[in-house]
């Protein structure tokens, strides 16, 4: 649990950072074990079993363990208006929402910096904010 | 104000405690896949996919053979081969016109797919299509019913699900028909005042083009606006028990007011579906083609079961989307 009496909210850059991090720390084993599977058995539908075990992965992550990989490195978690770790079903929420953020152009992530909470579309979606612990 | 946080809770809820609401999404995706494998067997299409797949295995397997051996590595066409061959899902790749190539050479006839483009067959098609739409809309109305049903604490039976979906399956056939008619209609006015406009004027190439254009920007931006208007139809029918007209009137004056939370909704259940379409149906379809049209009972095996898991993760994610509509229907009928 996080002190929300007075927290410090996480901004863009860092929130970029994060997610480069976990784009090296998920996203490179994720895809080398894609290629590996697909190579040696041949079995092309397996890629998207490793494809969906890593969005599950990340949304475990983000609703019990307060963030992926990069977030944590940072001192950063995801938690709700009570300082709580958000759960499953708000962490799928927040990543539906991060699609949407994705779709309209991004501007759904840039909103990050511009608002007060350094909240973007899919945090005012599912009522989260990424603080620092 | 509309909580679509609780709204989204709520349909989770809803869903793990009335497991039953997947049962008639799982048979509609069953029964599509079987009318496809149906209709392969029966079009005489089927032996002819599973050579054309045999000989891309083959293919692929001697590409893989070049790029993975020792004395390759440093010739001179090596990395055109290797960046082909990582390219290969692009229609532009070397790979593809080497595939062509080959197939040319192993003397596969394309001119038997012609052959198969016959009467019968586009009999077959449209028999299949109209079988399939059928099937796909009772099981539509199933499904929604049952939504309806747990949403009011009423008895989830399959006999009451049955019974509901019997009462509503018309208006729900009545409801897409007008949708169908809104869609077609001025498509095909717009159509033809260009026909007439590029026989009158056929010299006007570049306002054709221009006309054409902004016609399409207008399309797009017609079916996105009927879209969220008409967003709350199908749950006015079953919440409310309402015909095809009242629902989309119901529809039209709900997302009158709120209009920024019926777009954000609106796009979230968007972007459920791109999930859902990305992770889940098209693996699922691929999957699927693959254990047809494939060889060998370990790789068969693995698909098969690959299906079953994409069929039950695919019907519980369409669960869960339609629920969250329902909900939000009844969000909104409260803000």
């Amino acid at each position: 649990m996080v002190d929300m009496s007075n927290p410090t909210y996480r901004g863009f850059w860092i929130r970029l950072l994060a997610a480069i991090l976990d784009s090296i720390i998920i996203g490179v084993p994720a895809g080398l074990i894609q290629f590996g599977l697909i190579l040696g058995t041949g079995i092309k539908s397996l890629g998207y079993i490793v494809q969906l075990a890593a969005v599950v992965l990340i949304i475990y992550l983000d609703g019990i363990k307060g963030g992926t990989p990069g977030k944590l490195i940072l001192g950063m978690r995801i938690v709700n208006e009570k300082g709580e770790f958000i759960g499953i079903p708000m962490a799928i929420l927040r990543y539906i929402g991060k699609i949407l953020s994705g779709i309209i152009l991004g501007i759904g992530y840039f909103m990050i910096g511009f608002t007060s909470k350094k909240q973007g579309l899919h945090d005012m979606i599912a009522k989260t904010y990424v603080v620092k612990v | 104000m509309v909580d679509i946080k609780k709204d989204f809770g709520d349909s989770i809820n809803l869903l793990k405690k009335n497991k039953k609401i997947v049962l008639p999404i799982l048979l509609s995706l069953i029964i599509t896949l079987f009318l496809i494998y149906l209709f392969l067997s029966l079009s005489g299409l089927l032996p002819l996919l599973k050579e054309l797949i045999s000989l891309d295995k083959e293919f692929e397997k001697q590409k893989m053979e070049y790029l993975t051996a020792k004395e390759n590595i440093g010739r001179e066409n090596y990395t055109m081969e290797l960046v082909s061959y990582l390219g290969k899902s692009s229609e532009k790749s070397k790979y593809n016109s080497d595939f062509a190539a080959y197939l040319k050479q192993r003397g596969y006839d394309w001119g038997r797919f012609k052959v198969l483009l016959n009467m019968k067959n586009i009999t077959l098609l449209a028999l299949f299509l109209l079988v399939s739409f059928i099937i796909s809309l009772y099981l539509s109305s199933m499904y929604f019913a049952a939504i309806a049903i747990a949403i009011k604490k009423e008895e989830m039976s399959i006999g009451n699900m049955l019974r509901k979906a019997n009462s509503f399956v018309l208006r729900l056939l009545s409801l897409k028909i007008i949708m169908w008619a809104l869609v077609i209609a001025p498509l095909i006015i717009c159509s033809l005042n260009m026909g007439l406009f590029a026989a009158l004027s056929p010299q006007n190439k570049a306002l054709l083009i221009l006309l054409v254009v902004l016609f399409i920007l207008l399309f797009v931006a017609y079916i996105i606006y009927l879209s969220i208007k008409l967003f709350f139809a199908v749950p006015s029918i079953y919440i409310e028990k309402e015909g095809a007209f009242a629902s989309i009137k119901r529809s039209f004056s709900m997302t009158k007011n709120n209009l920024k939370y019926v777009v954000l909704v609106f796009l979230l259940v968007y972007c459920i579906n791109y999930f859902i379409g990305t992770f889940m149906s098209q693996p699922l379809f691929e999957t699927y083609i693959n254990f047809i049209l494939g060889s060998g009972i370990i790789t068969k095996s693995v698909n098969f079961l690959l299906v079953i898991l994409f069929l039950a993760i695919e019907s519980v994610a369409l669960a869960f989307t339609h629920i969250f509509r329902f909900y939000a229907y009844l969000d909104f009928k409260k803000a």
